[in-house]
């Protein structure tokens, strides 16, 4: 499937379930599994803490039993959880998979025994199984295209490369060159690979200034903090810069008059992935495509009317609104979805 | 001057092959040499060259270290967290994660060296355990940013020069003295010839053993801070790139990867070596793959050439004039 028509689909099939929560039908609460393979960096910590916030607070408070199960490391070791899952019978299993492909065999047998199943954030292709992430191809457009628009269309521009190999990477590279290439006075001088760490993409940008007398924007995959500084060391002015949301990277472009964009795949993804389970248990009522795309925010220095992409929501950065000096640089912003209030401390586990 | 470069061919080469990579790295990348970038390569390198300090004693020792990486990302991640962000408790905070750091080199050393341990697997599971606990301990939340203080350390820079080349250059030159001029760096290099031969001279084998891996864990816990203030932050992560441009300084700097032979001076070559070489690679425009590809075979050609083998190929190629040699 193209990831286009995933993102029309996943709009449409997104407006038509995800509007209003019916009210409360069933007196017990829902059973649902959380099964996360993966616990070693801030996101999917973030990620868990908002799962449990959204079941305790708001509409869904009451309404779901939810049993978190990690599930550490390995394929192999998600499938053997899942089919632990599977024998307590829930009445739905959420799931930020291990692989595309492998846990396919397992979910069919818990949609086959007549259990709801929703991967979100790394998602399956098993065609039973619900698909609830952000767009990776719009939010690189975006950005690209808020780069070209910052440069009045020429300029020479670095791009990081993310991690060597890495599918969602490659996307995002593509989806920036092919935005990029219709400007003819943009020029892409020079690639670096940010592995997703500050430290790395300081180095590597560091490199590439070396290299190049006149830099005039980066492109960042992760947190920008670390370009922003290697430009502040070679002395070169603070050119427009696009990373994501880390808290980290908004407080450093709100403070220090730099031009930034940042993307957003926020950690309440578990959140939104609850309240679509309890949306279709509540109304039998199932989203028509399985590819659901949850419509991320962008955050920015400034308003940015995006012409690719029409109505694009951008918040303008606010240090104490929605960036959080106070707190740590490696919390993911927005921290709260639209529907149930989770505040910057309990989604940084303060509270 | 001949006598010195004979019995420092390897250290020489080293810096040698440095100079032949900045001058390659300087037609790719025209502001190589510049001020600020000559400056933040320093600051580059300076972070391999200390988690490299505590490897090239543990390697002329004979031994390895391999959890490096975790005890650096913990030292990072604990001093964040301890510090909140404030300068104050840095105080108290870097000795103790200094002696922590030197803790965990003591229990690598006296599994290794009493237990008898081999040195791969005892410094690669104290690394698993230190990955282990400090995701418990953090549950993994987000740590607070670093203290300005640990920031002035590894970026602040005194006139033209970075604090952190200071710091470098006074343990290097420590690093150096402790080697070539006392007691302790004689039986470094004799454990590392060979452990039985040098318990039998009266050397006390296991506690110099012990050391270098204290030695070790302390200088990678001191990465792990400064490393925090270069980005900004703490994350996991962050040491994993430290575990091969730590051990490949050393071997670049000419010492025996079995022990017995190396010198700090030729690490210090090494860690300007990887560091160049990573400052080239993104100006040649390469694929990410060819990147890799590069960047491996560069270092394999760096140690090959200042292997005996190869010196060795050398004379069978060239062989030396001997009507020169042997003029009276």
């Amino acid at each position: 499937m193209s990831l286009k028509s995933l993102l029309l689909g996943g709009v449409l099939a997104a407006a038509t379930t995800l509007t209003g929560l019916a009210p409360a039908a069933a007196a017990d609460p829902y059973v649902i599994y959380l099964s996360n393979n993966f616990m070693g960096n801030d996101w999917r910590q973030q990620m868990i803490r908002s799962a449990e916030i959204a079941t305790k607070k708001g509409p869904l408070a009451g309404r779901v039993d939810l049993r978190i199960e990690q599930a550490e490391g390995t394929v192999q070791a998600q499938i053997n959880s899942l089919n632990n899952i599977i024998r307590q019978k829930p009445h739905a299993i959420l799931v930020d998979a291990a692989s595309v492909t492998a846990l396919n065999p397992t979910l069919k047998r818990a949609c086959d025994a007549g259990i709801l199943v929703i991967s979100f954030d790394q998602t399956v292709d098993e065609p039973c199984a619900y698909a609830l992430s952000v767009d990776w191809d719009f939010i690189p457009r975006v950005l690209a295209e808020w780069v070209a628009e910052k440069l009045g269309g020429k300029g020479n521009v670095i791009i990081d490369r993310g991690l060597a190999g890495y599918e969602a990477s490659i996307a995002t590279t593509k989806a920036t060159e092919e935005v990029l290439a219709k400007y003819p006075d943009i020029k892409i001088v020079g690639y670096f690979n940010g592995d997703f760490a500050p430290g790395p993409e300081q180095s590597g940008v560091a490199a590439l200034l070396a290299a190049n007398p006149q830099v005039d924007a980066v492109v960042n995959m992760a947190y920008g903090t670390g370009a922003m500084q290697a430009l502040k060391d070679a002395g070169r002015p603070l050119v427009p810069v696009t990373a994501f949301s880390f808290n980290g990277s908004a407080v450093a472009c709100g403070g220090e008059g730099a031009s930034c964009i940042l993307g957003s795949n926020p950690p309440f993804l578990s959140s939104e992935a609850i309240k679509l389970a309890v949306e279709i248990l509540d109304t039998g009522k199932r989203p028509e495509n399985r590819a659901v795309i949850y419509k991320n925010d962008f955050f920015a220095t400034e308003l940015f009317p995006s012409k690719l992409f029409p109505g694009t929501e951008v918040q303008p950065i606010e240090l104490g609104k929605n960036a959080f000096p106070d707190l740590s640089p490696g919390l993911f912003l927005p921290v709260s979805p639209t529907w149930v209030e989770i505040t910057p401390e309990e989604a940084a586990g303060k509270s | 001057m001949r006598a010195f470069l004979a019995r420092n061919r390897l250290i020489v080469l080293a810096y040698v092959g440095m100079l032949v990579l900045l001058m390659v790295t300087t037609f790719f990348s025209p502001g190589f040499l510049s001020e600020s970038n000559l400056r933040s390569s320093l600051v580059l390198a300076a972070f391999i060259g200390i988690v490299a300090l505590g490897q090239t004693f543990v390697i002329i020792g004979g031994g390895i270290d391999l959890s490096v990486p975790w005890v650096l990302n913990c030292a990072a991640i604990l001093m964040a967290i301890f510090c909140g962000g404030q300068d104050l408790p840095l105080l108290w905070v870097g000795p103790l994660i200094l002696a922590a750091g030197a803790l965990i080199g003591l229990v690598n050393g006296v599994g290794v060296a009493l237990f008898g341990v081999p040195a791969i697997i005892m410094t690669l599971a104290t690394n698993v355990i230190l990955q282990g606990l400090i995701v418990i301990y953090t549950g993994g939340l987000p740590t607070p940013p670093a203290p300005e203080m640990i920031r002035y350390l590894s970026v602040g820079r005194i006139g033209p020069v970075p604090v952190i080349g200071i710091l470098w250059a006074v343990l290097a030159l420590v690093a150096s003295l402790l080697l070539s001029k006392t007691a302790f760096g004689r039986y470094v290099y004799a454990v590392g010839s060979s452990a039985t031969v040098a318990a039998f001279s009266g050397v006390p084998a296991a506690r110099t053993t012990i050391v270098t891996y204290m030695l070790s864990g302390t200088t990678a816990a001191l990465a792990g801070m400064l490393l925090t203030g270069y980005s900004g932050q703490a994350y996991l992560g962050m040491g994993e790139p430290y575990l091969f441009t730590s051990i490949a300084a050393v071997a670049i700097g000419g010492a025996s990867i079995l022990g017995g032979s190396g010198h700090y001076l030729g690490t210090i070559a090494g860690a300007l070596v990887l560091t160049v070489l990573a400052g080239l690679l993104p100006a040649l425009g390469l694929s990410t793959g060819a990147l890799m590809v590069v960047y491996g075979v560069v270092i394999l050609v760096t140690v090959t050439i200042g292997s005996d083998a190869f010196a060795g190929l050398l004379r069978f190629a060239m062989p030396a004039r001997p009507d020169r040699e042997k003029r009276p």
